[in-house]
Order: structure tokens, then C-alpha cells, then sequence
């Protein structure tokens, strides 16, 4: 019965330690090499982010090892503007994402080949003399 | 005949019986008295001081002990839906960061789930 009521103490005590202690590992300072070359774009404004956001970005980061040098790169061109967007615009981001993901891979297709020739007509329209493509990022 | 009885003629009736009690009787009943009086007070603070009693030791007969075992178990219940929320929501958190990292690594630009 001691043994018990120790058990049930010391567990209560540890989950309301290292809750708080977890939390503050969220700061840059504390962030590990890896996290900190995968936000590097959001070096500077980091700290000032809001608590969940910090926490979704650090949970984004656990597949960054992982990603092809392509991916890398586009992973970190987008998150500026990804950390830019409104929390509501972010969520409706996301629903769209799981929308556009059970959509049939035909109808992908066809709107990534739109979206590409949106953007060919954006970027010959902006420099008429280039006549390169611009990337899809 | 007509037995007039008032409260004022029971009270000089009372009186008049207690003048009549022996010194004797009168010292008996102040001793019965006061030990009333002492195992009443008794009774009052016995709880209290058997609950302070039994917080360290191992008696379980007390109903005291059973009042510390239900906050026990009210705390591990406490402890056990607060750990199945943090569990939950880690769960929530894992599946928005995957689909986070999908858009920002997508072949399709941002403006697309945006937009």
C-alpha cells in the first residue's frame, strides 16, 4: 500500500517537472543542430513565434533528415511565408492538402500541369526577354 | 378541584425539590456532570487528531484511511486522463506536422493550399 501511494506520488511529480521543462526547450538556444539548420529562415523571429506554432514547426523537423536535397530546398523557401499565414489560413492550407490527397492521381496531374503553366505565364510575363521557365517550388 | 399549573408555580415546585437534594447527591451529580461535559469535548477532537494520527502510519480500519485512499485514487485517475489528453493531442500534433511538412516539401507551390 506504501509502495503504491509512493508510486502514484513520484509519478505525479515527474509528469509536472519535465511538463514545464519540455516546454522550455522550445526557445532557439535550446534547439539542436539539426532543428536549428532546418529553421534556419526563422533564425531571427523564432522566439517571438506562438507556443503551438513553435511546437508543430520542431515536430516538422523530425523528418527533415530524411528529405532529398530537392525537398530541402523548397522546405525552407516556403516556411517565411508559411510562418506568415494566419492560423485560419494555415488549417484551411491543411484541408486542402488532405482534400487534393484523395483526390485521384489524373485529376493531380492536371492541376499541377496547370499550376505550371501559371506559373510559365507569370514568369514570361514578368521578364517578356527570359525564355526559361520558372521552377515549380 | 381545580390543579392551577403554570410554568412560573413547576419552576418554584423545581426549586423548592433541589433546596431539599443532600450536599452529597449534589457533589455526585456536579461529578457526573463535568465527566459528561470531558467526554463530550473528547469526542469532538478524536477524529482530527486520529487523522493526523493515522497519515503516517499503516492502519487501514480508520474511515480516515479510507478518505486518504479516495484522494489517492482520485489523483491517479486525474493523473491517468491527463496523461491519456497529452497522449491524444501528441497524436493530434504528429499528424498536423506530417501533413505540414508535406505541403512545404509538395511539388505543388504554397499559394495552392492557400489560396
Amino acid at each position: 500500500m506504501r509502495f503504491i501511494r509512493s508510486l502514484i506520488i513520484a509519478t505525479c511529480l515527474t509528469v509536472l517537472t519535465v511538463l514545464p521543462a519540455w516546454a522550455a526547450t522550445q526557445s532557439w538556444a535550446l534547439l539542436t543542430p539539426m532543428q536549428r539548420e532546418a529553421l534556419a529562415p526563422l533564425a531571427q523571429q523564432w522566439d517571438t513565434l506562438p507556443e503551438i506554432q513553435r511546437k508543430r514547426l520542431l515536430g516538422t523537423t523530425k523528418r527533415y533528415p530524411n528529405l532529398t536535397p530537392l525537398q530541402k530546398e523548397r522546405f525552407q523557401a516556403r516556411l517565411t511565408d508559411w510562418s506568415k499565414l494566419t492560423p485560419a489560413q494555415r488549417d484551411r492550407a491543411r484541408e486542402t492538402y488532405k482534400a487534393l490527397r484523395k483526390a485521384p492521381p489524373e485529376k493531380r496531374e492536371e492541376l499541377k500541369k496547370m499550376v505550371r503553366q501559371q506559373e510559365q505565364a507569370k514568369s514570361a510575363a514578368s521578364s517578356p526577354s527570359s525564355a526559361v521557365p520558372a521552377a515549380t517550388r | 378541584m381545580k390543579n392551577n399549573l403554570n410554568h412560573h408555580s413547576i419552576k418554584q415546585l423545581l426549586d423548592h425539590s433541589a433546596t431539599r437534594i443532600s450536599p452529597a447527591t449534589l457533589a455526585q451529580l456536579q461529578r457526573s456532570r463535568v465527566h459528561a461535559l470531558e467526554h463530550q469535548r473528547l469526542h469532538r477532537t478524536a477524529p482530527a487528531l486520529a487523522w493526523l494520527g493515522h497519515l503516517g502510519s499503516h492502519s487501514d480500519s480508520s474511515h480516515t484511511s479510507k478518505h486518504i485512499r479516495w484522494a489517492f485514487a482520485v489523483i491517479f485517475v486525474a493523473c491517468l486522463f491527463s496523461g491519456a489528453a497529452y497522449w491524444q493531442n501528441s497524436i493530434a500534433d504528429r499528424d498536423t506536422s506530417d501533413v505540414d511538412i508535406a505541403i512545404l516539401t509538395d511539388d505543388l507551390p504554397l499559394h495552392v493550399y492557400v489560396d
